[in-house]
């Protein structure tokens, strides 16, 4: 696989190698809105972006690691961590890269901290461990991690967060936001109104502090954690809460808004013109509605 | 002789008599001289027998389950490299008896809705295949990764079966349906997480 991906770099038009090295600097002309996708085993990288047409790269690889490659055209780049032939990475990369502001940027890792400032163009990370944070402007982020935790703290129209155990905070100004966990808590605090959010974990807690547009929806899900949310005490929604785990703790609506629904745990209200939409779930844990902050 | 690393991936498909003539006789010829897979066929048997056995009206899943979990550690334990992973033999055990669960569920006069069971159906066909790759990859996962898939699985399964267990108290409850759902795709997106991380990591 590893010599695959080496032939493919080589044939998208010329390989920097910089074999048997530490310290690292390498560069490459790139468009503004280039692909520009990056791999590491592990390690640590930070991405900026520049108003330069070039992606540059700096920082240190140890022999362990493996071998430091930078590759393609100016439309679509490769900056490749290469692990060392036949066995498995020990070493780790350290690396500084800098990338025009509209790229649109991948990067794939195993065990790699991933830390990204975006400046305009979008932005997917996919790892299996190590932390992942994604700050700056993009025009959508998508982070897909095993066990790492999560921390965007963006402005993006959109953003799509899968994580298995890892912890979720975002702190940003985001339009629509999809996060889903297994056992991670999802801490989510939305500045601005927000259109749509989904947010889900099977075992774990939910906190949601924010504002929604007049027809925002908001979802949240869990089979076990509690869910707390934090909204406006103003807002005019259709809210519709399913909660085994006892008759939802509301802070937050007009006296006697929240009614029993028709099936046992399910409770209903209309605030406003009902316009927004709240659908909350959980099997056994609670539901905490609060005024927000 | 086929080794067992190549023989046992082929287990499923030799119980179902889906499998060619070819990999057929390879697979009769290892069975005949390897105890270790013939076992794993005898466990893989039982469950898929377990499974087909479930009744319309469906039993508390737990209990089932609970026999079938105690007997796969037993026949699954010392000896050939999946044997390492027995929360993979646990998983792939989990898949077929939910299989097993939801075509039951599909049967005449099943409560669960047409639409729910049939995307029951297809989560849980979706996961069995996924399990099989992840047991053939299950070499290229770190170790703890593994222990983190592990965890991870453990916890949707258990929810699943207390959804699942609330369902048949309340069959037809149409947000328990979407509860069990949700569960069951969040388990397939792990599994497919879980597969892609092995690639990454090896």
């Amino acid at each position: 696989m590893t010599r695959l991906l080496a032939l493919l770099l080589l044939l998208l038009g010329g390989t920097t190698e910089l074999a048997g090295q530490d310290a690292v600097r390498t560069g490459r002309p790139a468009s503004q809105d280039a692909a520009i996708r990056l791999w590491l085993p592990r390690g640590s990288v930070r991405i900026t972006t520049w108003t330069r047409d070039s992606v540059d790269v700096k920082g240190r690889v140890d022999a362990g690691a493996g071998r430091l490659l930078l590759g393609g055209s100016p439309a679509a780049l490769k900056v490749v961590v290469e692990p060392p032939e036949g066995r498995t990475a020990d070493g780790i990369a350290d690396l500084d890269v800098r990338i025009p502001g509209g790229a649109r940027l991948w990067v794939t890792s195993a065990a790699a901290e991933v830390e990204v400032t975006a400046g305009g163009g979008s932005v997917e990370v996919t790892t299996v461990s190590g932390r992942v944070r994604v700050a700056g402007t993009a025009a959508s982020v998508a982070v897909e991690t095993l066990d790492g935790n999560v921390e965007l703290a963006c402005i993006s129209p959109l953003a799509r967060v899968r994580t298995a155990s890892g912890v979720l905070v975002v702190r940003g100004v985001l339009q629509e936001l999809d996060a889903r966990s297994v056992s991670g808590p999802l801490f989510i605090g939305m500045e601005g109104a927000v259109r749509q959010v989904h947010l889900e974990t099977v075992s774990s807690e939910i906190a949601f502090k924010g504002d929604l547009v007049p027809d925002g929806r908001l979802q949240a899900e869990t089979h076990g954690g509690d869910i707390e949310l934090r909204l406006p005490p103003g807002l005019a929604a259709t809210w519709h809460l399913v909660s085994y785990g006892g008759r939802p703790e509301d802070q937050l609506l007009p006296a006697s808004a929240l009614r029993a629904g028709a099936t046992k745990g399910e409770w209903t209200a209309r605030t406003g013109d009902g316009r927004a939409t709240i659908d909350v779930r959980t099997f056994k844990g609670r539901v905490v509605l609060k005024i927000r902050g | 002789m086929t080794p067992c690393t190549d023989a046992s991936p082929l287990l499923d498909e030799y119980l179902d008599g889906t499998l060619a003539a070819g990999p057929r006789a390879e697979v009769e010829a290892h069975l005949a001289a390897c105890a270790a897979c013939r076992a794993e066929l005898e466990a893989i048997g039982r469950i898929s027998t377990a499974a087909r056995a479930l009744p319309a009206a469906l039993q508390p899943p737990d209990a089932v389950w609970a026999g079938i979990a105690s007997r796969l550690p037993a026949a699954a334990a010392p000896r050939r490299p999946t044997a390492n992973f027995p929360w993979l033999r646990l998983a792939a055990a989990l898949a077929l008896f939910l299989g097993g669960y939801a075509i039951a569920r599909l049967g005449p006069g099943a409560p669960a809705t047409d639409a729910f069971a049939a995307r029951r159906a297809e989560y849980t066909a979706a996961s069995i295949e996924l399990t099989r790759t992840l047991r053939q990859d299950a070499g290229a996962l770190a170790p703890e990764t593994r222990l983190v898939v592990e965890r991870n699985l453990a916890i949707i399964d258990q929810a699943i079966g207390e959804a699942e267990a609330a369902l048949q108290s309340d069959p037809g409850n149409g947000a328990l349906e979407q509860m069990v759902l949700a569960r069951y795709e969040q388990r397939l997106a792990l599994l497919r997480h879980a597969t892609l991380s092995g690639r990454r990591e090896s």
